[in-house]
This record gives C-alpha cells, structure tokens and sequence, in this order.
C-alpha cells in the first residue's frame, strides 16, 4: 500500500461508517432525536450513496487524500459515537423515551371526555399559533395539552410551572423549545420537574406580559413561554412519554397533530 | 462539560446528517454535469448578456432547487464548464432561497404572510444580482481556484489522462462533438470519480462549519439572545449575526426566524436574507472554490445590503406600519 494510499482508505473506511451510523439511526429508532422523520427516505438515499462513494473510494482511492482529512473524518464518527451514546439519556431530560418509540403509537382521538368536559388535544406549538394571531372563537376553548415540566423557584413561588416541548423543523440544531406558564387547578400540587404531563385547562390571559419565565434547554438555545397567556388547568394528569417526545406537525385546525 | 459536548456532538452530527444528502446531491450532480455536459452546449444555452444571464440565475433556483450546501460544487463546475460567472454566481446565491422548497417553508413558518415571503425573495434576488452583475466581466480563471479550476477537488489533474480520455480536467475546451467518446462505463466512472473529489472536498469544509455552529448553539449564555431584542439596530446586527454563525439550512432556517417572536419584523428578515447567503459552512466552502477577492465581495455585499436594507425597513414600520 502507498503512503499516499493509507489515508484514501482510511476516508473511505470513515464514509462507509458514516454510512453504517445512518443505517443504525434508522434501524435503531433514534433516528427522531436529531431529525424529523419525514426525512427518513432522504437519509436512506444518503447512506446508500455514501456506501457507494466509500466503497468507490476502496477500489479507486482519492488522489488528494490527506491524513489531516481522514482525521477528521474520523473525529465526526467519534462524534457520531458519543452522540450517539448520549442520546438516551438526552431523550430522558427531556421526558422522551427512545426504545418508545418502536411501539406504535395509535392516533390518538381528536377529543378527551374528562369529568364532564370535552377537551380538544392540541399540541403546544399549534396552541403557540393559535394565541399569535389571536382568534377570539379559539382562545376560549378548553385544551388538552402534553409536555413535559420545568420547575424553577419564581415559578414555584406563583404556584406555576411551565410545560414545554421542544419543536423538531428538520434537524435538532434547528430545534425550539415551545412552553406555556400553567396553573394548576385550587388545591392542586406541582408536577415532579422534568415529569411527562398533559394539562387540561383553558388559555387565560395573563394581565402584564411575563417574558422572565424564558430559560435555555440544553441544546435548544432558543426557548420560547408564550408572554401573555397561561394555561389555567382544570386537571393534570401524569404521562407516559410519547414514542417520540418532539413535535414534528403543526396543523391550523383540528384534529390537530397532538 | 462532558454533558455539553454530548450536545455539541448530537447538534453537529445532526447539522451534517441534515446536509449530507443535499451535498451529495449537489456533487452527484456535478459529477454527472461535468461528464454529460459539453462545453459548447452550455454556451449556446446561457443567455449572452449579463442583464439577461443575471435574471436567468435568479430564477434557475425554481427549475433547479438546491440547498446551499450542495449549490458551490454544482456552481464551480459550472463556471468552469463555460457557465458566465454572472449567471453562476447569482444562482449560488439565489438558488438556495428563490426555490420551490424554501418558498413553501417560509410561508408555512409565518403562518401564510406572503409578505414576508415576498420580502425574503426580493432582498436575496437585489444581493444576488448585485454579485452576478459586478462579476459580470470575470473570467472562470479570475474567480476560481487554481485548483478548483483545474480539478484538483477530484484529483483528474493529478493522473495521466487515460488515452482518448475526455472528462479528465474541468478546463476541459474541447467540444466533444469534435471527438470520439468513450463508453458509457467509462462516462460514468469519471462522473463518479468527480463526485467523489468534489464531496471529500466540500465534506470537510461542512464538519468544520457544522462545529462552529455546534459550538455556538451549545455554548452560547442563556439570555443571550432576548438582550438584542429591544433595540432595532442591535437585533438587526445582532440577527445578521446569528445567521451567520449558526448556519442553518436555507429549508429550516424560517421557522427558527419565526421563533424570534419578539424580535421586529426587519430583524427576522436579516436573518432570512442573510443565512443563505452568508454563513461560517459556507464562507469555509468559498475557500475551497473561489479566490480571495470573490469571497470578499460575496461577504461584504450580502452585509451591506442587508443591513441598509432591513435598517430602512425597520424605520420605515416603525413610523408608518403596525410594530
């Protein structure tokens, strides 16, 4: 083998990894947790041509292969690893359960019955839209949302936690955390921080704006609680994590994605 | 901080497996486009005049949509192959914005506001055409690298061209109506082979712009964002900003725009005409391709006119329209 041969095939030993860490993705089930799924048959495509090209670049190897290069190329698939690794217990901080995700999860039905009330299931970036442009037909109905919970001592001094989910567009760099400041009903007690929990309630207008209930989430540094409506819950109730914790559809009217 | 880079690790890796397909794409294509287009063809196809070549490249992007990442390899080959510089660069720029795909984005991210549709498309076709037009008299040699003018991304230059080769170079002149052509076996190998150094190439030049942009997502102060919010100019600049450091794809980029909620109208757009055009990834990739001076027009020009663009529009709403 020439010298100049060595890192030709050590890059393209790193793009058929590349190319195997896609395929583990996809197989795997934690493929939702750094993009959306609607991209699936993309990455597939991308596998099979990174494959080729590393398996083309076995039998004819790059003349301008450099060892700086296959480093690091090498360098992103320890990236991939640790990523990889870490996802698990990143799907956990944010109440999401990877393995979940592998079971199914049946539509859920576009209304609940709860104690003689009929809520709409509406997910927490759809709610987002509907108090952007205020709809006043919408904006007094009663909700049924899920999220997982954010606790912090402001927060718990007001008796309020907030409920967030983080908004999947197309890859987690891109990701937004979506949340609303929710009051439990009278009497009520405040969700474990970091439990799954769908809240049942009305949107209630808050009298000033309340932008201070903003935090960063790890990775998704852009995090937004809506400044001027709360969830004022009638019930809350604890959760199993969805398959995938992320939402990934926004849809203007029912049913709405959940 | 192992917690944290176990986060820059998932947003990097995801930044690439969101880019990959688009730049393999973008190098298959011009693998395939320098193998299967001739040189003579390309020229009677292009329009002659800069004006009409500068219009053509704005709209290329909606027969031809192509994300940025994929667009500078298909871009270099094509100014190499013959294509007038101001038609390839002002598709580079606008390609990635002026397209079908990020067009139904940025609508459905602002909720059906065409004017901000409208607003994005202008801005990037006014950037991409002051590029194109200013390149107009520019020679491939005068925009190119050496090295990305002669083919060294996929290595030919280095090889012996094999006998009654015709894909070796991407200088390549000679019509290939005036030569005998090789198998299809071997069209297809060259095509390969030219991919193949094309992505290597730009694939690099991706991992290290996917970590800057890790870095700053992960590492950035909460809190960070929201100070810029209140001011006009400092969301501006501070959204230009942002663009260009967290270099998202030109297809997601608008429903992270929108999720600056609080930020003025003028802010969001910067941010909309300005990462497309301008970001770490691809000034990274500029250095692959193009010389000193081109990178520099293609930076301060998109700054510039976003800037006073999106400076005017700001003052303008705040007197006249509803903020």
């Amino acid at each position: 083998m020439t010298p100049r041969r060595l890192p030709a095939t050590a890059e393209s030993l790193c793009l058929l990894g590349l190319a195997g860490f896609m395929a583990w993705l996809l197989l795997g089930g934690d493929y939702w947790m750094y993009l959306n799924p609607r991209f699936k048959a993309l990455t597939w495509a991308a596998a099979g041509a990174l494959a080729l090209l590393g398996g083309y670049g076995l039998w004819r190897p790059s003349p301008r292969a450099a060892w700086l290069r296959a480093g690091l190329f090498a360098f992103t698939l320890a990236l991939c690893v640790v990523s990889g690794l870490a996802v698990h217990e990143g799907a956990e901080k944010m109440g999401a359960e990877p393995q979940a995700m592998r079971e199914a999860e049946a539509t859920p039905e576009p209304r609940v019955k709860k104690r003689g009330v009929e809520y709409i299931r509406i997910n927490l970036g759809e709610l987002y839209d509907i108090v952007g442009k205020p709809q006043p037909e919408l904006i007094g109905l009663d909700y049924a949302v899920r999220g997982f919970v954010r606790r912090t001592p402001e927060l718990d001094a007001e008796g309020e936690f907030v409920l967030y989910r983080v908004a999947l567009y197309c890859c987690y760099a891109d990701s937004t955390a979506v949340g609303f400041r929710v009051r439990p009903p009278k009497g009520g007690k405040l969700p474990e921080n970091g439990a799954w929990v769908v809240a049942y309630g009305k949107l209630d207008r808050l009298d000033r704006p309340k932008p201070e209930a903003e935090e960063s989430l790890g990775g998704s540094a852009f995090s937004s609680v809506n400044e001027d409506y709360r969830i004022a819950a009638s019930l809350i109730e604890a959760e199993k994590a969805p398959g995938m914790g992320m939402m990934y559809e926004w849809r203007p009217q029912e049913p709405y994605a959940y | 901080m192992y917690e944290s880079f176990q986060i820059f690790a998932q947003i990097c890796v995801a930044i690439l497996l969101e880019a990959a397909p688009f730049l393999l794409l973008g190098a298959l294509a011009s693998g395939l486009f320098e193998v299967f287009a001739s040189r003579d063809w390309i020229e009677r196809l292009m329009p002659r005049s800069p004006l009409a070549g500068v219009l053509a490249g704005t709209v290329l992007g909606l027969m031809m949509p192509c994300c940025e990442c994929g667009i500078v390899p298909l871009v270099r080959r094509l100014i190499a192959k013959g294509v007038p510089p101001a038609t390839a660069m002002t598709f580079m720029l606008a390609g990635p914005v002026i397209n079908p795909v990020v067009l139904a984005s940025t609508f459905v991210a602002f909720q059906g506001d065409l004017t901000v549709v409208a607003l994005r498309c202008a801005l990037v076709a006014l950037i991409a055409a002051a590029v194109g037009f200013s390149l107009r008299n520019k020679s491939p040699e005068e925009i190119l690298l050496p090295a990305a003018a002669s083919g060294a991304a996929c290595g030919c230059g280095d090889e012996p061209a094999p006998a009654g080769a015709l894909f070796g170079s991407l200088a390549d002149a000679a019509p290939l109506s005036a030569l005998k052509g090789p198998s299809l076996r071997t069209r297809l190998d060259h095509a390969l082979r030219h991919a193949q150094g094309d992505f290597l190439d730009m694939f690099r030049i991706l991992i290290l712009g996917a970590m800057v942009a890790a870095a700053f997502k992960t590492f950035v102060p909460a809190g960070f964002v929201s100070m810029m919010q209140g001011d006009l100019m400092l969301s501006v600049v501070g959204m230009m900003g942002l663009a260009v450091l967290l270099s998202l794809c030109s297809q997601a980029d608008a429903f992270v725009a929108a999720s600056f909620s609080g930020f003025p109208l003028a802010a969001r757009l910067a941010f909309l005409a300005l990462g497309p055009v301008l970001d770490v990834k691809l000034v990274l990739m500029w250095q692959g391709a193009f010389r000193y001076k081109v990178i520099k027009l293609l930076a301060l020009v998109p700054m510039v006119l976003v800037f006073s663009a999106c400076m005017l529009l700001g003052a303008a709403l705040k007197l006249w329209g509803p903020q």
